[in-house]
């Protein structure tokens, strides 16, 4: 990664100088005024590792006769898109009848679909062109477990204007990064990646050490405090339409600081981890030198004209998902993997249509019988092609040690689809829970709810074991389908 | 002085010639994004046709050295996707892919692969993909499980009460009667396109893609295994290994393409042999006679 974007010495710790260059992001960041002491709470007084949440989200709907079984129970052999992880059978939880239900003002299909996805919204839209939707699971998520982490959450992937499928709040949509450069540098600006040693994290020395020790540029500090008290100063002699603009600026001044208390707290962590790192290997991340040149449009290009380049390309985000999750650089991912105006050439082995968009309006119809076979079997091939991708980050997840416990045994991690089918659906969404939450989650398991279920109530779920549980989530409250009081009872 | 020859054609513009099916030319590129999507060979000259954008792209050669290239606007609903020779002309079959239900097909129609005639209209609801020609009636099959006749490729008549599921993929034609093939092993036989007998199941997730006739047999090559009749009636099954998803047959050389760029070849269509390789995407195969005194 390039020199210009490192904060600190290389030894993982960050100066003050340099965050404050960092400043204005800092500024624009929630949950700043509540973030250090969580923090330290996490650094020292949970005993082993944070449980995690990541969202792998792939493109075009799927074909559920392929991904689900014909009933609940016990899984036995999987569904021919889902059998790549057939070495994780025991992690899986199949879920099926999930839906999404809500009203839609003034959206094409895609749009209606990627609004609702992880939102769960009863009323999705555009007013004047803008958006709206309602906090998405992963942001709502992040509000509680992005206090602890280096970056609250991270939105990944191929997704367009579309179908954002963020939203940090009900007309805020959060935008997605598809450059992986972009986000390696994002992830560690400053810092360098590094195992946490969740053993040494959990005794309460270094708690303290991230609550007492003193700040890592005096300097810096006494500059700060040299500012405030001019300001404080000034004040008195402001009318009141200054003092208020004083205020402002002294709010964003502390909210700044607190976001630096924070990271160099969390630096000081990461210094001791360096030292003594936790047991597993740093995922090795190579970004081909091609996928820059001559910029990552160009390549974007590449990708949904050539199933090799966009194989390279899912395999490195993957990658960049367990990394993040690894070094607990945040503890919510959301992937959006594939593309609806991708080609598939070689992955589709049946027929003459490769471009994904066409495959899934033909092979989708009233009834799936009535639909294009070929198309269909086209997409049976492009998901359980995802899924080799997918398996294959389960893989990483299921290796790492995180000290007696794997990284998978500390993830809630949701394979789906932001539509249910290529015809624009809505009704019983893919949705494929992973890894056992620590304990929260009974897989090896196909559970079959009532049709037409709130996909919300699956929300709220996660969020409970996330620590950020409320009443409803979405529509899980509301919906005409609403069922089991907004909850998904025998997940565990 | 007519020679045999094999063409393979694929994404931007690519073409490759070869006498044996072996020992393959260098790649010749036309322009960025243009896609062939198909070829065929007769009147002794190589017909290959595709799109680039919206636009279709017919391009033509008597020697395989020098290209005629033309472009006719398509309008982003009239994708050509394929061409056939019938032992006269070659028929260039096209439409909407994309839209459900009103593909809008057409055929054009040529000599020499320079000068076209068309679109025809053909009617129907979805595409026809793929025509057989025998004892003056041509068959076709396209989406969602379409099954046509003509005695001209210009009028066609459609075999009612179809279903999407009995969607058939290739067809031939050979020892008077038409073998047309589909997903998961199916084989479905008709002697005049419009009374089909039983079809033939096969193996789950066996595809077939391609059906050839030889001169003295259908080979019908699949995902996995290959099926080899006569008469279309009686098969029999044969396990394959690194099968590709487009295959040619000529002068008992079968050559096929797979995923990414890579040819192979084949003396009975069981075994094939990897025998080039290009970095861009192959979409089809094509053999027959180049020059001029062979059809």
């Amino acid at each position: 990664m390039s020199d210009r974007n490192r904060f600190g010495d290389g030894s993982g710790r960050m100066t003050r100088r340099a965050m404050l260059r960092g400043a204005g992001v800092a500024v624009a960041l929630p949950f700043l005024e509540s973030w250090v002491r969580p923090f330290a709470r996490a650094a020292g007084g949970i005993a082993g590792p944070p449980l995690r949440m990541a969202i792998v989200t792939v493109t075009g709907g799927t074909v559920l006769e392929s991904w689900k079984l014909p009933g609940g129970g016990p899984l036995g052999k999987l569904p021919s898109i889902l059998r790549p992880l057939d070495f994780a059978r025991n992690d899986l939880l199949i879920l099926t009848g999930l839906s999404h239900t809500g009203a839609s003002d003034n959206l094409n299909g895609h749009e209606n679909c990627g609004y609702k996805h992880l939102t769960g919204a009863a009323r999705v839209g555009k007013i004047g062109g803008r958006p709206y939707a309602g906090i998405s699971v992963d942001q709502a998520a992040a509000r509680v477990a992005g206090r602890e982490t280096f970056l609250p959450s991270i939105e990944m992937g191929l997704t367009n204007h579309e179908t954002p499928f963020s939203f940090r709040s009900v007309d805020q949509p959060a935008p997605f990064e598809a450059d992986p450069r972009m986000i390696f540098d994002r992830m560690f600006r400053g810092r360098q990646p590094v195992v946490p040693n969740w053993k040494r994290r959990g005794e309460s020395r270094d708690a303290e050490a991230g609550r007492t020790s003193p700040p890592t540029d005096p300097y810096d500090r006494s500059v700060l405090d040299a500012v405030r008290a001019e300001a404080r100063a000034l004040r008195n002699r402001l009318d009141s339409s200054d003092r208020q603009k004083l205020d402002q600026y002294l709010d964003a001044l502390r909210a700044s600081e607190t976001r630096i208390d924070r990271l160099e707290a969390r630096l000081r962590v990461e210094a001791l981890d360096v030292k003594d790192p936790g047991p597993s290997r740093l995922v090795d991340i190579r970004i081909p030198s091609e996928m820059g040149k001559p910029s990552f449009h160009h390549y974007r290009e590449l990708i949904h004209r050539d199933p090799e380049k966009h194989a390279d390309y899912i395999r490195i985000m993957a990658d960049l998902l367990v990394l993040a999750l690894q070094t607990d650089t945040t503890r919510v991912v959301t992937l959006a993997a594939g593309a609806d105006d991708a080609f598939f050439p070689g992955v589709v082995t049946v027929g003459y249509e490769y471009h994904c968009h066409t495959l899934e309006h033909q092979g989708n119809a009233d009834r799936p019988e009535n639909a294009d076979p070929i198309a269909r079997e086209a997409c049976r091939q492009i998901h359980a092609w995802y899924t080799e991708f997918f398996a294959e980050m389960v893989a990483r997840l299921k290796a790492i040690d995180e000290g007696g416990s794997t990284l998978l045994d500390n993830t809630m991690l949701l394979y789906t689809s932001y539509m249910s089918d290529g015809g624009h659906g809505t009704i019983d969404y893919p949705a494929l829970l992973v890894g056992k939450a620590q304990g929260t989650l009974r897989t090896g398991r196909q559970i079959d709810f009532p049709a037409k279920t709130p996909m919300s109530n699956l929300f709220v779920e996660m969020l409970e074991r996330m620590g950020a549980g409320g009443p409803g989530f979405g529509d899980s409250l509301t919906s005409p389908n609403r069922a089991f009081e907004g909850r998904l009872p025998g997940l565990a | 002085m007519s020679r045999p020859v094999f063409v393979a054609v694929g994404y931007d513009g690519l073409r490759l010639l070869s006498e044996d099916g072996r020992s393959w030319g260098s790649p010749m590129l036309g322009q960025e994004g243009e896609v062939l999507r198909s070829a065929a060979v007769g009147n002794g000259r190589v017909v290959a046709v595709g799109t680039r954008g919206g636009d279709q792209v017919l391009t033509a050669s008597v020697d395989g050295v020098k290209w005629t290239r033309s472009r006719r606007e398509g309008g982003y609903g009239g994708y050509l996707r394929a061409v056939q020779f019938d032992g006269r002309r070659f028929l260039g079959l096209g439409g909407d892919p994309g839209a459900v239900g009103a593909a809008n097909p057409y055929v054009l129609i040529s000599d020499d692969g320079v000068n076209w005639e068309g679109p025809h209209r053909i009617g129907g609801k979805f595409l026809i993909r793929r025509i057989a020609f025998g004892d003056g009636i041509y068959v076709g099959v396209g989406d969602r499980g379409r099954r046509a006749w003509s005695r001209d490729a210009i009028h066609w008549e459609d075999v009612p009460d179809v279903k999407p599921l009995e969607t058939l993929i290739d067809i031939a034609h050979g020892a008077g009667v038409f073998v047309g093939v589909g997903l998961h092993g199916l084989r479905w036989r008709t002697l005049d396109g419009r009374k089909w007998l039983e079809p033939i199941r096969g193996e789950e997730g066996e595809h077939l893609n391609s059906i050839v006739w030889t001169g003295d047999r259908f080979v019908a090559v699949g995902l996995g295994a290959t099926y080899l009749s006569a008469d279309g009636a009686k098969w029999e099954r044969r396990p394959n290994r690194e099968a590709p998803t487009t295959v040619c047959h000529h002068e008992g050389i079968f050559v096929g393409t797979k995923w990414k760029g890579r040819l192979q070849a084949s003396r009975d269509g069981i075994v094939w042999d990897a025998v080039a390789r290009v970095d861009r995407h192959i979409e089809a195969v094509a053999a027959g006679w180049i020059g001029s005194d062979r059809s």
